[in-house]
């Protein structure tokens, strides 16, 4: 863990507990500055307890957090300087626009003179100078969350917290709000840690992502680390869809490739990060990351290079995903993988079920993975 | 009705409808006569209100202005505001309610508020500490406090026992409002309950992670949101304790005459139906005026939906 | 006397000693009584003789205890000998009127004190009574008979102490009772909201004679009144209070019904009785206009004045007999507690109903005034 320094938030292994239910068991993370952070997970990982503990609404049974250096671990949240925007966007419904934005400047004890400038400046940099004057009530989600946004920026924190801040909105305002979002994180040079559900919504903003599971870190990195190169079977399987194929380390060789065998018989050429010759394993292997090609008779099957039929074709639109079954004749050791191929370009070769195809792929698009519990 | 009640709320938000959609909407209500026939399933509703409320009620008006053989008559409501004594006791009647209503939401809102921000388990306790008074009568209840104020009661008797002077807490005004604060106490913090309960908690998270103390927070941002449910409250313990009876008049003193007494000892000793129905008639006058200042200041719709 | 009807139930005496040795048991029946509808009480009560074929007959009462005693001196052994089912109907003065004026028939006798009795005459809701047809009383033996209604029982207010606040002695008179500083202590009067407020007693105290008192002074009454307010720990508006005001000492003396004091000393309480210029109220019994069982109500109207029905009932809850007969059936130590009983009848003086009736409603607001000072 680097020092401090460049970090603007730092948590050292938090704990919090309900009862006996850990949400959180030790969780350690450093988040560097003006960086985007996305704390990812699905509901019940922790990753709201977290940011609740970073906000101060919550205190941490054991750990420390601190934020640009110093130990916030035990400060009230008025003290933290931080913003916070919620899913519900929580305006004061009592309030205007005006009055909701200027609230934390009030807090902060700031002439009114100086609060109306700084307000109007904020409200036009959210696009809502017009409206200040209105209630929330009166306003759409998405005019809401601007607003919350506003406000949670407006007394320039260093650090922004939003709890699933776009989950109430439509999918098409969503994806605006993602990079206005990020385009304003940039010009404030703020350090946002965003917790969602959402995983493309990480993978369109964040600089850095955390996957959250049973209230632990399940992996941290950027988006692409996560995605090509995930450590376990949660984390491959949360981040896109993913094959995960079951099988021994047979061989390993020079280059960091292993040779997987699959209880068929049927062989697999992966990348490895630590396991070794003897171990049960999981291969992922990306749906979009398989060739296939027609095929007429059957080639003898080897390493990555395997004969199967289509059993199933939907069409995504920009895309087609295909359900291939591999060694049909024994039910119980069927292997079934899913394909997503582009319609156009050079695998624009359309399949229907029931063709025979042979699929492929490359050593390196394929993960082996420590075997998780199921 | 729920529909006009709506778009009457929702006033001038963005997504209210252009005055075309609104006439096209009255247009297509007015078109609405079959189901008429529904209006029948109210049928045994309004009965039931006609003879038990309805009827009653206009008896009593009607018996206010009756003069026996000189027909109608004024006389009662005059005599009543000509006769100093009762224009002071109502007024003392409106003092004292106004005096309970205080004390009960100073009471009332802080239990309201534990309830409405602790865990389900204490929550429920609390809930049915506050619904046990229910569950007896005013009566037992009121007894019970008398056991425990009189001069040679518990409470003078524990004074006495840690060489404490004596209290005079009954047949007085401050034993009276004790037992009228524990009597309509209950009322506040359930009425406060239900709105506090739809204030969302984050809004004082978030007011506090804005720079807000928690003392602030609560004042600029929770205690906006339930007043509402003050006013509520307020206006059924105020309307409440004006036509109460039972309480004063076994707590309070020989001053603290209130309106529902002197209707009953109209009623029942000197058997002047008329002048009781006239004081009746009063007294629910100050409960509509009471209700129409509720009406203008807050909206009546706040009293059925305790929504924020 | 009449044979009992065969199919009339009859109720064995031994199930009326039980009754009465089981105190808790009398109580809790008690009052069940006073919650339960007339018509399931009916029923349910053991002790209640019924019988249809005589008719029935429906009486006004005041509920409670009252009406059990009445149920058990009075309408049992009554309808033993005729047949007639008799019903007490509970009922406060207010509730009484509005039944007599609605022409309610479910009402043939009322039995009510004399303001109300004067009001019902008021309003031409009584009927003639045919004292031509009593044949248990004697009407010369009853102290007051007008046409339409007979007085049926008194009780009284009087003066009462605690004994232990006043162990030499308590207060002789009324004059005694306003001398706070040798009979120091809080004291109890009565409210008007309870029939009436006392002044009669504060003339007495003053020293006006029993004989002058009406028509009542009313200003000098209310100068005493004023004089002994500030030792009024409260001016009690109904019996129950104010004998709970004299049992838990909340007050050590001031003015009571006797039958409530009378009640608490037979529960051990330290409280007494002082007879003298004590103040006797007359309660009344006449038949409503219209009403349904006109003939059954003419037989109990007959039946309950008489000597023996009277003796038998009333003085089971302290009212005394308005029948003078019906002393010649009580043992000494118990007229020796009802107001009219030979002993006590000089002693004390009657309220006059007339007097009240006629100034009821300016001493209301007097009243409601003085409370306000």
């Amino acid at each position: 863990m680097k020092a401090s320094a460049g970090n603007s938030i730092v948590l050292d292994n938090l704990w919090k507990t309900y009862g006996s239910f850990v949400a959180v068991g030790g969780v350690s993370l450093s988040i560097e500055a003006g960086k985007f952070c996305t704390i990812l997970g699905p509901s019940g990982s922790g990753k709201t307890t977290v940011l609740m503990m970073l906000a101060g609404f919550s205190e941490p049974l054991r750990g420390n957090i601190l934020i640009d250096g110093n130990d916030v671990t035990r400060l009230p949240p008025q003290k933290r300087n931080l913003g916070v925007v919620f899913q519900n966007y929580a305006l004061f419904p009592h309030m205007t626009v005006l009055g909701n934005v200027a609230f934390p400047l009030k807090m902060r004890g700031m002439n009114a003179a100086e609060i109306n400038l700084k307000c109007r400046q904020m409200l036009d940099v959210v696009e809502l100078g017009d409206f200040a004057g209105r209630y929330p009530g009166e306003l759409s989600g998405g005019q809401q969350q601007r607003v919350a946004l506003a406000r949670a920026l407006v007394f320039e924190p260093r650090v922004l917290l939003m709890d699933e801040p776009l989950g109430a909105l439509d999918k098409r305002l969503r994806a605006a709000l993602q990079v206005e979002l990020k385009e304003l994180q940039r010009r404030m040079n703020v350090t946002v840690v965003y917790v969602t559900h959402d995983q493309e919504e990480a993978l369109t903003m964040a600089d850095q992502v955390v996957i959250m599971n049973h209230g632990k870190i399940e992996q941290f990195g950027t988006a692409d680390d996560l995605y090509d190169r995930p450590t376990t079977e949660f984390v491959a399987g949360f981040m896109g869809d993913t094959n995960l194929i079951e099988g021994v380390v047979t061989a390993k060789g020079n280059d960091g490739v292993l040779r997987v065998e699959h209880p068929t018989g049927r062989t697999i050429l992966a990348q490895n990060n630590a396991s070794s010759v003897g171990d049960s394993v999981s291969v992922s292997l990306r749906p979009e990351c398989l060739a296939l090609e027609a095929r007429k008779d059957s080639p003898t099957e080897e390493a990555n290079g395997w004969n199967g039929r289509i059993v199933n074709a939907v069409s995504l639109g920009d895309a087609m995903r295909y359900t291939i079954v591999v060694g049909e004749n024994r039910p119980s050791l069927q292997i079934q993988l899913q394909a997503k191929l582009g319609r156009r370009g050079a695998h624009g070769h359309r399949f229907y079920p029931a063709d025979e195809v042979r699929l492929s792929w490359n050593a390196n698009d394929a993960r082996v993975l420590p075997r998780g519990k199921r | 009705m729920m529909r006009a009640c709506c778009r009457a709320a929702r006033g001038e938000t963005v997504s209210a409808p252009s005055p075309n959609t609104e006439a096209a909407i009255g247009g297509t209500r007015r078109k609405w006569t079959p189901r008429i026939t529904s209006l029948w399933l109210l049928v045994p509703a309004l009965g039931f209100l006609a003879v038990f409320f309805a009827y009653p009620l206009a008896s009593i008006v009607l018996r206010s202005f009756d003069g026996g053989a000189s027909g109608l008559t004024l006389e009662h409501y005059s005599t009543f505001f000509t006769v100093p004594v009762y224009p002071r006791i109502l007024w003392q009647t409106i003092e004292i309610s106004l005096l309970t209503t205080i004390l009960c939401v100073l009471v009332g809102y802080p239990l309201a508020y534990v309830m409405a921000n602790s865990s389900p388990a204490v929550r429920n306790v609390m809930l049915l500490m506050v619904m046990l008074p229910f569950m007896t009568s005013v009566l037992v209840r009121t007894y019970g406090w008398m056991v425990i104020l009189r001069p040679t009661g518990l409470l003078n008797h524990v004074a006495q026992l840690f060489g404490l002077p004596a209290v005079e807490l009954l047949y007085n005004r401050p034993g009276m409002l004790i037992g009228l604060v524990y009597t309509m106490t209950p009322y506040v913090v359930l009425t406060l309950y239900s709105v506090m309960r739809g204030i969302d908690g984050r809004l004082v998270a978030v007011a506090r992670s804005l720079g807000a103390s928690g003392w602030s927070a609560f004042w600029r941002i929770y205690f906006p949101l339930s007043l509402p449910g003050v006013a509520g409250a307020s206006l059924l313990v105020f309307i409440l304790s004006s036509g109460f009876y039972i309480t004063p008049r076994l707590m309070g003193g020989d001053r603290d005459q209130l309106l529902a007494s002197i209707i009953a000892y109209q009623v029942d000793v000197l058997l002047n139906f008329e002048f009781a129905s006239a004081i009746a008639v009063i007294l629910l006058a100050i409960t509509l005026v009471c209700f129409g200042i509720y009406a203008r200041a807050v909206g009546l719709k706040q009293l059925l939906t305790s929504r924020t | 006397m009449h044979a009992p009807p065969p199919t009339s139930k009859t109720l064995k005496g031994t199930d009326m000693k039980a009754d009465k040795s089981h105190r808790g048991r009398g109580i809790s029946r008690r009052s069940f009584m006073t919650h339960t509808a007339v018509g399931a009480a009916a029923l349910a009560m053991p002790n209640i003789v019924r019988a249809q074929t005589g008719g029935r007959v429906l009486v006004r009462t005041s509920g409670g205890s009252y009406q059990e005693a009445l149920q058990q001196g009075t309408w049992n052994e009554f309808t033993k000998i005729t047949g007639i089912e008799v019903i007490g109907v509970p009922a406060n003065t207010g509730k009484l009127l509005t039944m007599a004026e609605a022409g309610s028939q479910e009402l043939d006798i009322v039995e009510a004190n004399a303001i109300a009795m004067l009001t019902l005459q008021d309003r031409g809701v009584l009927e003639e009574i045919d004292y031509s047809r009593f044949e248990y009383t004697d009407v010369n033996d009853v102290s007051t008979v007008e046409p339409t209604y007979l007085s049926y029982c008194a009780f009284a207010e009087a003066i009462c102490y605690n004994t232990e606040a006043f162990p030499d002695g308590g207060p002789a008179n009324w004059a005694d009772v306003w001398d706070v500083e040798n009979f120091p202590g809080r004291r109890m009067l009565q409210d008007a909201k309870a029939i009436s407020p006392n002044l009669e007693f504060a003339l007495l105290a003053a020293g006006v004679s029993k004989e002058e008192l009406y028509p009542l002074d009313v200003d000098r009454a209310f100068d005493m009144l004023r004089q002994i307010r500030p030792h009024v720990i409260k001016f009690f508006d109904s019996g129950a209070l104010g004998a709970s005001l004299l049992a838990e000492r909340t007050a050590v003396l001031g003015a009571l019904w006797t039958n409530r004091v009378e009640a608490l000393r037979k529960e051990g309480a330290p409280v007494a009785i002082e007879w003298n210029q004590a103040m006797r109220v007359t309660e009344y019994t006449g038949i409503l206009k219209g009403s349904p069982n006109y003939d059954n109500a003419m037989r109990l109207i007959d039946y309950s004045s008489s000597p023996k029905a009277q003796a038998l009932s009333l003085p089971q809850i302290g009212l005394s007999p308005e029948n003078i007969r019906a002393f010649d059936h009580i043992a000494p130590e118990v007229a020796a507690i009802l107001p009219t009983s030979p002993v006590l009848k000089d002693k004390g003086f009657e309220q006059s109903a007339a007097w009240w009736i006629a100034n009821r409603d300016d001493i209301a607001r007097r009243w409601e005034e003085f409370l306000l000072e």
